[in-house]
C-alpha cells in the first residue's frame, strides 16, 4: 500500500516537475522580436522605451529597424512572406489591403486594444476586427509665429475666414509674408485640400460626399457638397495670394526653414513638424490653429488617430506571439503612453493620458477633446487619388485661381 | 594544315575552359535577371496587387490599359520626350568633349579635364538631385534677382513648363561623364594612317570627321547611345529626388508611375505590364539603331 502511495506521489511529483519545468521554459524562453518603424522622428523615443521594456523583460530582445522608404520596404517584405513581428503603420485605405491579404494580426480580444479610447478604436474597426493599436493622434492646421502676431498687434488666431483675411492684410502691411507654402510635392498639397474640407463640409454634406466617393461618382456640379469643394478652392487661392512667390519651388523642408526663421508668419502643416521647427529655431514661439471656416461654428479640424500605431504579424506563434502582444499591451498602457506623449508631444489615444505639448493645447482643447473633428479625408482616398488631388491643389497655387479646381477634383476622385 | 588542327584542339580545350568560367556569371544572370523577368511577364498578365497570394489572370488587359489610361499615356509621352532630349544633349556634348580633348587640348591638360568631366559620375543620383534642388531654390533665384533676370527669379522646378528642363539639365550634367569616357576610348582606336591618307587626298577636317572618325566610332557610339537611351527611358532617381513627378504631375516618367503603382497603389500586375512595355521599347529602339548603324560602320571584323 505504502509502496503504491509512494509510486503515486512519485508520478505526481514527476508530472508537476515536468509541468513546472515546461511552463518555466515557455515563459523564460529567449525571444527576439523585430520592430519595424516607419516614423523616423521617434527613433530615439522608441529606443528609450524598448530599453525600458527589455529591462523589465530580460528574456525579450527587440531590435528596432527604421529603414528609409519604409512603406515600400514593408509592402515588399509582406509580399515575400517576411512580415516584421511588430510594425508601425499609418492606417488608411491601402493598409486594409494588407489586412485582407492576411499579413496583419487581429488584435481584438488580445487585450491590446483595451486601453485605447473608443473614438480611436471606432475609426479603424474593419469587418469586426481591430488590426492597429493606435497610440497617438496627429492633426494639421495653420502654424503661426506668436512673436510676429504679437508684434503686429494680432492678439489671437482668427476662427473665421474673414478674420484670416484681415490678419493677412495686417501682416502684409507690416512687411511680413503671411504664408510660406511648400507645395513642390503632392503629398504636401493634398493636406491643404483635406484640412480645408473639415471646415467647409457639414456632417450632412460630408456623408453625401463619402457615399458618392465610395461609388466613384463624386458630383461637383449639382450635388449638396459641390459648393463645399468650390469654397475649398477659394480658400486655397486665398492662401496662394498671401504666400511667397515661388510656392511650387518650395518643398516642406524649405517652408519649415522659412517659417522657423521668421520669413513668413504662417505655414500649413501638421503637428509632426514641431521637432523640425524647433530644430531650425529652438527659441521659436509658435502655435497651431484650425483652418477657419466661414463662421466660427463651421470651423473644425481634420485629425488622424493613427499617427503612431502598432501592428503585429499574423504569422507569429507561441512565445513570439505572446511576447509581441505583451509589448503592444505595455506600449498602450497609460504609464508608457504618458512617457511617449511627453516625449513626442502628440495627443494620445490612450485612456488616462492627458499630456499634449503646449503648442497643441489650444487646438486640442477646442476641437479634439470636444470631438469637433473629422477623420483625415485622405484616409478614404487611394494613392492615385491622393496624387491627383495634390496635383489639383498645385494647379490652384500655380494659377493663383481656382477656376479648374472642382473639375480636377471630380476627375481625381472618380477616375483613379 | 597541322598547325590548324593543333589550334582547333587547343581551341576546343580553351573553349571548354572559357565556358566553365562563364558558369557563375550565367547562373547569377539567370537567377537575378532572367527569373525575375519571367515572373514579371507572368504577373503582367494578372491583377496581382503585390501583396496577396491570390490573383486572377486578365490576359492582355493591363497592356491595353497602359495605352488607354491618361496618366500612363502622359507618362509614356513624357518619357519619350525626355529620353530623346537626353540622348541628343548627352551624345552631342560627350562627342564635342571627346573631340576637344583629343584634338584641341594638350595632353597635359587633357588628363585634368578628363578627371573634371568624369567627376559628376562618382556622385550618387539622389545626392546630386537634392543638391541641385537647393541650387534651383536658393542660389539661382538670388542670382536672378541680383542680375534682374526675371526668368531666374523662381525655381525652374516650380513650374510645369520648366520643371522637365530643370531635371534634364542635371541629368545631362551628370550623365555626360560615362558616354564621354566610352567615346574617348573609342576615338583612340581610329587608325591614324587613315587620317594621313585622307589628308594626302585633300580631305578637310569635316571630311575626316564624317568619313573616318564617325564610321570607325559607330560601335562605340552604339554602346553609349543604348546606355543613355536606357537611362532616359528608365529615369527615376532624378525626378524622385527633385520633383516627385510634379508639379501637377508634369514630370511623371514611366519609372515614377511604375513605382507608385507597384508600391503605393497596389497594382503590381499593371506595373509589371508597364515595365515589360518599357523593356520592349528599349529593345526595339536599340535593335533598330544597331541595324541602321551597321550599314555605316567600318573597321569591324
Amino acid at each position: 500500500m505504502m509502496r503504491r502511495n509512494f509510486k503515486r506521489a512519485g508520478i505526481m511529483l514527476a508530472a508537476m516537475g515536468m509541468l513546472m519545468s515546461g511552463s518555466t521554459a515557455f515563459a523564460e524562453e529567449q525571444v527576439t522580436l523585430e520592430m519595424f518603424n516607419m516614423k523616423t522622428e521617434i527613433v530615439d523615443i522608441l529606443n528609450g522605451l524598448i530599453e525600458e521594456y527589455e529591462a523589465e523583460n530580460p528574456n525579450v530582445t527587440i531590435s528596432l529597424n527604421t529603414p528609409s522608404d519604409a512603406p515600400t520596404v514593408l509592402s515588399t517584405r509582406m509580399a515575400s512572406d517576411d512580415t516584421p513581428d511588430i510594425f508601425t503603420v499609418w492606417p488608411k485605405a491601402s493598409f486594409f489591403e494588407q489586412v485582407d491579404a492576411g499579413y496583419v494580426m487581429n488584435l481584438a480580444d488580445t487585450g491590446c486594444m483595451d486601453n485605447i479610447n473608443e473614438t480611436a478604436r471606432e475609426q479603424w474597426l474593419y469587418n469586426g476586427g481591430e488590426y492597429a493599436a493606435t497610440i497617438s493622434y496627429n492633426f494639421a492646421g495653420i502654424w503661426y509665429n506668436k512673436a510676429i502676431f504679437e508684434e503686429c498687434g494680432i492678439t489671437e488666431f482668427p476662427n473665421t475666414m474673414e478674420g484670416l483675411k484681415e490678419v493677412c492684410a495686417t501682416l502684409t502691411e507690416k512687411g511680413y509674408t503671411p504664408f510660406v507654402v511648400g507645395a513642390q510635392k503632392t503629398d504636401q498639397t493634398v493636406q491643404h485640400c483635406y484640412l480645408s474640407m473639415a471646415s467647409y463640409f457639414n456632417d450632412e454634406e460630408y456623408a453625401a460626399y463619402l457615399e458618392d466617393l465610395n461609388a466613384k461618382q463624386v458630383n461637383l456640379e449639382d450635388s449638396v457638397y459641390a459648393q463645399c469643394f468650390a469654397e475649398v478652392g477659394t480658400v486655397l487661392s486665398e492662401i496662394a495670394a498671401n504666400s511667397q512667390d515661388d510656392i511650387l519651388g518650395y518643398d516642406d523642408s524649405a517652408a519649415v526653414a522659412d517659417f522657423a526663421n521668421g520669413k513668413a508668419a504662417m505655414m500649413i502643416d501638421g503637428t509632426w513638424k514641431l521637432p523640425a521647427i524647433l530644430a531650425a529655431n529652438p527659441e521659436m514661439d509658435c502655435g497651431i490653429a484650425a483652418i477657419p471656416g466661414e463662421t466660427a461654428e463651421d470651423t473644425r479640424v481634420a485629425a488622424y488617430p493613427g499617427d503612431f500605431s502598432l501592428c503585429a504579424s499574423a504569422s507569429l506563434e507561441g512565445a513570439e506571439k505572446e511576447a509581441a502582444l505583451d509589448f503592444i499591451k505595455w506600449m498602450t498602457s497609460t504609464e508608457t503612453a504618458t512617457k511617449y506623449a511627453e516625449a513626442d508631444g502628440s495627443p494620445s489615444c490612450i485612456i488616462g493620458v492627458d499630456y499634449v505639448a503646449d503648442q497643441f493645447r489650444e487646438i486640442y482643447d477646442t476641437y479634439l477633446a470636444a470631438g469637433n473633428f473629422i477623420l483625415n479625408p485622405d484616409c478614404k482616398w487611394n494613392s492615385a487619388q491622393i496624387t491627383a488631388v495634390g496635383a489639383a491643389v498645385q494647379e490652384v497655387y500655380y494659377n493663383k485661381d481656382a477656376e479648374n479646381f472642382t473639375a480636377n477634383i471630380q476627375e481625381a476622385l472618380n477616375n483613379n | 594544315m597541322g598547325v590548324t588542327k593543333n589550334m582547333k584542339k587547343l581551341g576546343g580545350k580553351t573553349d571548354l575552359t572559357y565556358l566553365a568560367l562563364t558558369v557563375p556569371a550565367t547562373v547569377l544572370f539567370l537567377i537575378f535577371w532572367f527569373v525575375p523577368l519571367l515572373m514579371g511577364l507572368h504577373y503582367s498578365l494578372t491583377d496581382w496587387n503585390g501583396l496577396s497570394s491570390d490573383f486572377n489572370y486578365v490576359g492582355l488587359q493591363n497592356y491595353l490599359s497602359v495605352f488607354t489610361q491618361k496618366r500612363t499615356r502622359n507618362a509614356l509621352l513624357f518619357t519619350g520626350k525626355y529620353s530623346l532630349l537626353l540622348v541628343i544633349f548627352v551624345m552631342v556634348i560627350a562627342m564635342l568633349l571627346t573631340l576637344g580633348l583629343t584634338y584641341v587640348v594638350s595632353d597635359k591638360m587633357s588628363t585634368f579635364f578628363r578627371s573634371m568631366f568624369f567627376f559628376p559620375a562618382v556622385l550618387s543620383m539622389i545626392t546630386v538631385s537634392l543638391t541641385w534642388n537647393q541650387i534651383y531654390l536658393r542660389v539661382l533665384p538670388a542670382l536672378g534677382e541680383m542680375l534682374g533676370i526675371d526668368a531666374l527669379s523662381r525655381s525652374v522646378l516650380g513650374s510645369p513648363k520648366t520643371a522637365m528642363w530643370g531635371v534634364l539639365f542635371v541629368n545631362v550634367w551628370q550623365g555626360v561623364a560615362q558616354p564621354f569616357v566610352i567615346l574617348l576610348a573609342g576615338i583612340q582606336n581610329v587608325p591614324q594612317d587613315q587620317y594621313e591618307a585622307a589628308r594626302i587626298d585633300g580631305a578637310n577636317s569635316w571630311h575626316l570627321f564624317t568619313h573616318i572618325t564617325i564610321p570607325y566610332m559607330i560601335p562605340t557610339i552604339n554602346v553609349a547611345f543604348v546606355m543613355v537611351l536606357k537611362a532616359g527611358i528608365n529615369v527615376f532617381d532624378y525626378i524622385q529626388g527633385m520633383t516627385g513627378g510634379g508639379p501637377m504631375q508634369s514630370t511623371e516618367s514611366a519609372g515614377i508611375v511604375i513605382y507608385q503603382m507597384a508600391f503605393f497603389e497596389n497594382k503590381a500586375g499593371f506595373a509589371s505590364a508597364f515595365s515589360v512595355i518599357l523593356l520592349l521599347i528599349v529593345a526595339v529602339i536599340s535593335f533598330a539603331q544597331q541595324m541602321v548603324s551597321k550599314k555605316y560602320e567600318v573597321g569591324q571584323l
